[in-house]
């Protein structure tokens, strides 16, 4: 069933709808992310397909992830109908909750999945733990290897270069 | 059921590394530029030695910061080793970075104009009697751009400015001079170079000009020029090739200021398409009018609302955000002196009050206040150039970057280009 490899995989549409059931259709009305689904279904099948064969592109999400996502969208949905805005502190609170490894995993869930706040918030909090740090420091910090299957520019000299232009920055 | 049960089901792609997320050290350009925007010019400039992936032109990346670094020099040369040193302060970690860098010959250079990351500088040692080399100059990777030399053989070249980054295709460089001695010939030659062209190209306009061109400001397309203080402002349409002059007032035009001390200075700023003229009439005091258009005269300013000026070579306007980081700044005129730089609250000033003795008083600059914080971690240290509006007993005047350079020093206001 899975589809080819590629950066983000797809899930069939069968499992999304096992999640979204695990946190109660009803909470989440018309949450952004049934809309994003909804759309691609509506895409589907005016470009021609049938239900019976949908799949939803949906970010190669663990679960984690995703609960985490389904927590913020429930969140701001609540706050929104309720008080018409949303809550700073909660925001601070929920993505400082969250360990380091998933920053990444959300902030890329935010932006495939077009959740600007999400999206914008854990951007900042990244960007925040980054300011004022070395860049070993950097890597220390959210475990950054150099990934050999990195297209950019393979010669070390590049990087050299970068840094000896701007030796302040490293002052 | 918890969503976690669905975890088996993640795709192969994460099942080499041990890691349930994605590694960080492969990620698409786009999302890599959403970081940088977060973050302030050094914090850009060592993202991208972290690793190879993150190395993204970082240049132009939208920033929430404005804020300009103060740029000291002494010379631009040491004569002993032809070395040339300057100092770049960053205003958000109160740090200051000092530059050296070794020269084939030696280099002495003019500042006209500060914009965009990049300085226009005059070349003094290969400038002659009868031509001028300018050249774009970045402080920050000291890139080096030589324009081609322009003629300019009997006439003094006062003012030079630039339309828009030297990395854009459509960049001008303006340069402004002429002869404005009474009895004489008086004319004013404003040449202009389009990035790439191979010359300058010149016009002169006779008559109508008795005192050399103090500064300019670029905007949409057209240099504006001050002229005796601003009792005349001309304007110069680079595409047209026409110049008109659209103020010309007596010398009472400013009515109680007191145009006749040679220590006065005069700036032209281009403020959200507005052209405003700051003028130090004496040590404590400074007026700002903007030009209106329909009754082509300079209207008084009381208050600059939420815009901050930054007086110098080049002098720029900032629009105190409503959030972020410039939100202290707001009615603040920020300019150099020998030895230090200072801000001056327009609102405040001794002389508008006089101006507005019925209306409420005392309603500018107020402390940094505590509880308007932005939303921070734990382990993050609000950076906040408000609090660098610091010192200073005089009500009227507030000291900026007074942590870094003292002394006399040249200071040049200069944008990060990151």
């Amino acid at each position: 069933m899975e589809k080819q490899q590629t950066p983000f995989g797809f899930h069939k549409l069968i499992f999304i709808l096992l999640i979204l059931l695990s946190v109660s259709m009803s909470a989440l009305g018309r949450d952004i992310l049934s809309d994003i689904i909804e759309l691609k279904i509506e895409s589907h099948i005016a470009s021609g397909g049938n239900f019976d064969s949908v799949t939803v592109e949906l970010p190669n999400l663990t679960g984690k992830t995703l609960a985490k996502v389904i927590e913020y969208c429930k969140k701001h949905e609540e706050s929104s109908e309720k008080t018409g805005e949303l809550s700073e502190k909660w925001d601070g609170e929920f993505i400082g909750g969250v360990e380091v490894g998933m920053l990444m995993d959300l902030f890329l869930a935010g932006y495939e999945l077009k959740i600007k706040g999400l999206n914008d918030l854990a951007a900042s909090r990244i960007g925040g733990m980054m300011l004022g740090k070395t860049p070993e420091e950097i890597r220390v910090i959210f475990d950054i290897k150099e990934d050999p299957l990195c297209k950019k520019s393979k010669s070390p000299k590049e990087g050299e270069r970068f840094a000896r232009d701007n030796p302040w920055a490293f002052q | 059921m918890e969503p976690n049960t669905k975890e088996s089901k993640k795709p192969d792609l994460m099942v080499e590394s041990e890691e349930e997320f994605r590694p960080w050290s492969n990620l698409p350009d786009d999302i890599l530029r959403q970081l940088i925007e977060k973050l302030y010019p050094v914090d850009r400039v060592r993202f991208c030695a972290v690793c190879r992936n993150w190395r993204v032109p970082i240049k132009g990346i939208q920033s929430v910061d404005k804020f300009p670094w103060l740029m000291t020099y002494l010379q631009f040369i040491l004569y002993d080793e032809h070395t040339f040193e300057y100092t770049l302060a960053d205003p958000v970690y109160r740090k200051s970075y000092t530059v050296r860098e070794k020269s084939e010959r030696e280099r002495f250079y003019h500042v006209h104009a500060s914009k965009f990351g990049w300085l226009l500088l005059r070349d003094e040692q290969r400038s002659e009697e009868t031509t001028t080399c300018f050249l774009l100059f970045t402080p920050f990777d000291k890139k080096f751009i030589e324009l081609p030399e322009l003629p300019s053989s009997g006439y003094d070249l006062g003012v030079a400015t630039f339309s828009s980054s030297p990395a854009c295709s459509d960049c001008t460089v303006v340069a402004i001079g002429g002869k404005s001695y009474v009895g004489e010939e008086n004319y004013i030659v404003i040449s202009t170079y389009r990035s790439r062209d191979e010359t300058w190209s010149s016009k002169k306009f006779c008559g109508q000009i008795f005192e050399p061109v103090k500064d300019v400001a670029y905007s949409r397309g057209k240099v504006y020029c001050s002229i005796s203080y601003g009792l005349v402002l001309g304007a110069y349409d680079v595409a047209d090739k026409t110049w008109n002059l659209l103020v010309h007032l007596r010398h009472d035009g400013f009515g109680d200021v007191l145009l006749d001390s040679y220590r006065i200075t005069n700036h032209l700023i281009e403020s959200d398409g507005e052209i405003l003229l700051a003028i130090h009439p004496n040590e404590r005091d400074w007026r700002v009018y903007g030009f209106d258009i329909s009754k082509a005269t300079w209207v008084v300013k009381q208050s600059l609302g939420n815009r901050a000026l930054f007086l110098g070579a080049t002098s720029l306007s900032l629009a105190a955000a409503s959030g972020g980081d410039t939100r202290d700044i707001a009615d603040m005129i920020y300019y150099h002196e020998l030895d230090k730089s200072v801000g001056f609250s327009l609102t405040k000033s001794s002389s508008v009050r006089e101006m507005r003795e019925r209306e409420r008083a005392q309603m500018a600059i107020v402390e940094y206040d505590e509880d308007d914080g932005v939303m921070n971690g734990d382990d993050e240290t609000d950076y906040d150039h408000g609090s660098l509006n610091q010192g200073g007993g005089n009500e009227d005047e507030k000291q900026l970057f007074g942590w870094c350079a003292s002394g006399v020093m040249n200071r040049i206001w200069i944008q990060p280009p990151y």
